[in-house]
């Protein structure tokens, strides 16, 4: 785990003052700066006046909702948006990750969960791997050679198993909506056909996992995409 | 007019023809002394013409050949004697026929002609007369009304409509506008008539003088009932009539589509405004309950870190709190949720092992030390279903499994498939005490708790989880395993994806 980014500043956009009031004792007890707006127009224009670290969005704001509030600010803004929500909605998670949020939290939540997302959330991009090796539990991936070992031996993965992990890879702990994967596997006109997904990753976790039914590594995020979760 | 002479003795053609000679004879005696007999045939012809404008082709020959007979008889020199010598007297006789016959055909052609005229705007009036009215009905109650109405004041007939109302299928229902009265065997007639098996056309003509004739009443194919209509005393129907009616039941056939359509949309509207105001409702109630428990969740997690251990206990007592209450409002949320009808399962393809991993993380520390146990076998196949709704009904049972057994008790969640039945079934059983008959009974109603004596609980877990495999169209039954303990098993319908493209 990476030390959060010193006073790295976090955008909170809420109308609950309660809820700004309690993010903001949370995330300044973890060393982040805070700044708060109370509705969409004028979260957007704190982005605009100086870009923070990353933005923690309310859906139900009194102005606009907060999926219109995400989409203007992508049409010129590539900062990092976690979504807060009292929905639990499958359509409505995946309809916000695919209009460019990066996470998305359910409310309740627990304030370690929160931290532990806007970590990840504030990482770098991954970098390219192609030349390099990841590791996670007793799997190895070497991308320049194209091999996988599992307990220090081969795994044979088909050629589109191992597109999957390649993509998932590329995004290590980040969500990767199954529209995403479909897209890049099988092309645009597949992107409804989520069974393709879960077929190839039930397949990529018998080979992988030591419990393929539990987990640890090719984890699924409830209601949105996939996540390589290498630590 | 044209009825009313229609309706006329057959002689009566012939007694004018009479009448209008002998007048003509009477003037040809008073002019004869001073004239000629041609100024006598003069005035014949002149009565024939006159003749003609009124009268039919039989009635006009039997008035020429009066004329001829008389003429020659009566001033044709040899007196009353019936010889012709002369060319041109021949002539005139032969003229008497030839212009009796010409104005007889020339008015047969007009008076055809303006039959015709005449039944052409009467169509146009009366099918104008009846949109006007339709136009402006506002329920098909009203548009049945006034068709009768309308069938009665333009020409004499009476008019039942019968129309099939989804409420009581296998029958007609007699509209009330019905201005005549069917018996059980014409009911039955046009029940046949309606379902087509005694339907060639469009239209039955009556099956005896005097019976009745039935119409369809279809749009765009759709048969919506019958028209049965009873002609006036003593006529049948005209064929123009016939293309009339017909005409009239495919405007009612019309009307009562657009009403239908009408109450329908109503109908849908009515439930959009519902299923919005419904939403509008849940998503406020839910942000309104939730947000604070969101907030007293964190603060206490916070708090846990930093207050003196001795303090600890009652900040985990804080948070056990909060999280049981967010658990009744859950379930009191997807309690309504089933209640308004207002849930529609998103469907999606799902894994088995998710589903449960989801439903374990929900649980979470509600599972009190109990230990569970998953037993999926490998080579599941995805099932189609609301990842939340199914996800949510396996947390329910999970966390009913805790609740009422005693510690200890090991908890096993299996799935597997039923080829044969076309299920996939998933399983939360306990090895407890099980089910009493009497709790198995009751054990779906909402609000019954298993055992009121203990605390916890509003008894809707095992509703809510019923009710979200019903609107996938499964199952959920409770049993009780040979081998002691409570069992609960969720079906799913099975249903196979397509293939997934090789590569």
């Amino acid at each position: 785990m990476n030390p959060p980014e010193i006073s790295a500043e976090i955008l909170i956009v809420d109308d609950e003052e309660q809820i700004r009031r309690l993010l903001r004792g949370t995330l300044t007890a973890a060393g982040y700066r805070v700044r708060e707006a109370g509705d969409g127009q004028s979260g957007l224009d704190e982005v605009a006046a100086k870009p923070p670290a990353a933005v923690i969005l309310d859906l139900g704001l009194p102005d606009a909702p907060g999926l219109e509030v995400l989409q203007r600010l992508r049409e010129w803004s590539e900062v990092p948006v976690m979504i807060l929500s009292v929905r639990a909605q499958e359509q409505d998670k995946i309809a916000l990750l695919d209009a460019g949020a990066n996470d998305y939290l359910t409310k309740p939540f627990g304030g370690g969960e929160l931290l532990a997302r806007l970590r990840v959330l504030l990482r770098r991009p991954p970098g390219p791997v192609e030349t390099g090796v990841v590791q996670f539990g007793t799997v190895t991936v070497d991308m320049s050679r194209r091999v996988v070992t599992k307990d220090g031996r081969d795994v044979l993965l088909t050629a589109r198993e191992y597109a999957l992990l390649r993509l998932l890879v590329a995004h290590r702990n980040r969500v990767i909506t199954h529209r995403q994967i479909l897209r890049e596997l099988w092309g645009p006109k597949s992107e409804e056909q989520t069974h393709y997904v879960r077929v190839y990753m039930s397949r990529l976790r018998e080979k992988l996992e030591d419990q393929p039914h539990q987990p640890r590594f090719l984890v699924t995020e409830t209601g949105s995409g996939y996540r390589l979760d290498v630590g | 007019m044209e009825n009313t002479e229609r309706l006329r003795h057959p002689g009566w053609g012939y007694l004018t023809a009479l009448v209008a000679v002998s007048a003509a004879t009477g003037i040809g005696y008073l002019i004869r002394p001073w004239s000629d007999y041609w100024a006598v045939a003069v005035i014949y012809l002149f009565a024939i013409v006159l003749l003609g404008l009124r009268l039919r082709q039989g009635p006009i020959l039997f008035a020429a050949t009066l004329c001829a007979l008389t003429w020659d008889f009566l001033f044709f020199p040899p007196l009353y004697t019936f010889v012709v010598t002369r060319v041109e007297d021949w002539m005139m006789l032969g003229l008497f026929f030839v212009i009796a016959l010409v104005t007889g055909r020339l008015t047969g052609r007009i008076r055809a002609q303006e039959q015709a005229e005449r039944a052409r705007a009467q169509r146009a009036t009366a099918l104008y007369e009846l949109t006007r009215v339709l136009a402006s009905a506002q329920s098909a109650d009203e548009v049945l009304r006034n068709a009768a109405g309308q069938g009665a004041a333009l020409f004499g007939a009476r008019l039942a409509v019968l129309t099939a109302e989804s409420e009581q299928p296998g029958r007609l229902v007699l509209h009330p506008s019905a201005a005549l009265a069917l018996t059980l065997v014409e009911q039955q007639t046009a029940w046949e008539f309606f379902s087509g098996r005694a339907r060639s056309s469009r239209f039955a003509p009556p099956a005896a003088a005097g019976g009745r004739a039935y119409f369809t009443l279809a749009v765009a194919g759709r048969v919506l009932g019958v028209m049965v209509v009873q002609p006036a005393p003593g006529a049948g129907l005209s064929p123009a009539q016939q293309e009339l009616l017909d005409a009239f039941s495919t405007q009612i056939a019309l009307a009562l589509e657009h009403e239908r359509l009408r109450a329908e949309h109503e109908a849908a509207r009515v439930q959009a405004a519902s299923d919005r105001l419904h939403r509008t409702l849940l998503d406020s109630v839910s942000h309104e309950l939730k947000t604070p428990l969101a907030v007293i969740a964190a603060a206490t997690e916070s708090l846990g870190a930093t207050v003196a251990p001795a303090d600890r206990p009652l900040v985990q007592e804080i948070h056990v709190a909060a999280e049981r209450l967010r658990g009744v409002v859950v379930n009191l949320l997807d309690t309504t949720r089933l209640e308004s009808g207002g849930l529609h399962a998103q469907l999606d393809w799902c894994d088995v092992s998710d589903l449960v991993n989801a439903a374990l993380k929900i649980v979470g520390d509600a599972q009190l030390g109990r230990t569970i146990h998953l037993r999926l076998p490998a080579g599941l196949p995805l099932v189609r279903c609301d990842f939340d709704l199914i996800q949510q009904a396996v947390a329910n049972l999970v966390h009913n499994a805790c609740r009422h057994t005693p510690a200890g008790v090991e908890i096993t969640v299996a799935a597997g498939t039923d080829e044969a039945a076309g299920r996939l079934w998933l399983a939360v059983a306990d090895d407890g005490s099980g089910l009493r008959e009497e709790q198995r009974a009751r054990l779906f109603e909402r609000f019954f708790r298993g055992d009121p004596g203990r605390a916890g609980g509003l008894g809707l877990g095992l509703s809510i989880a019923r009710g979200f495999a019903e609107a996938h169209g499964g199952t959920l039954v409770a049993e009780n395993q040979p081998g002691g303990g409570a069992r609960f098993v969720l079906s799913l319908p099975l249903q196979h994806h397509e293939q997934v493209p090789a590569e």
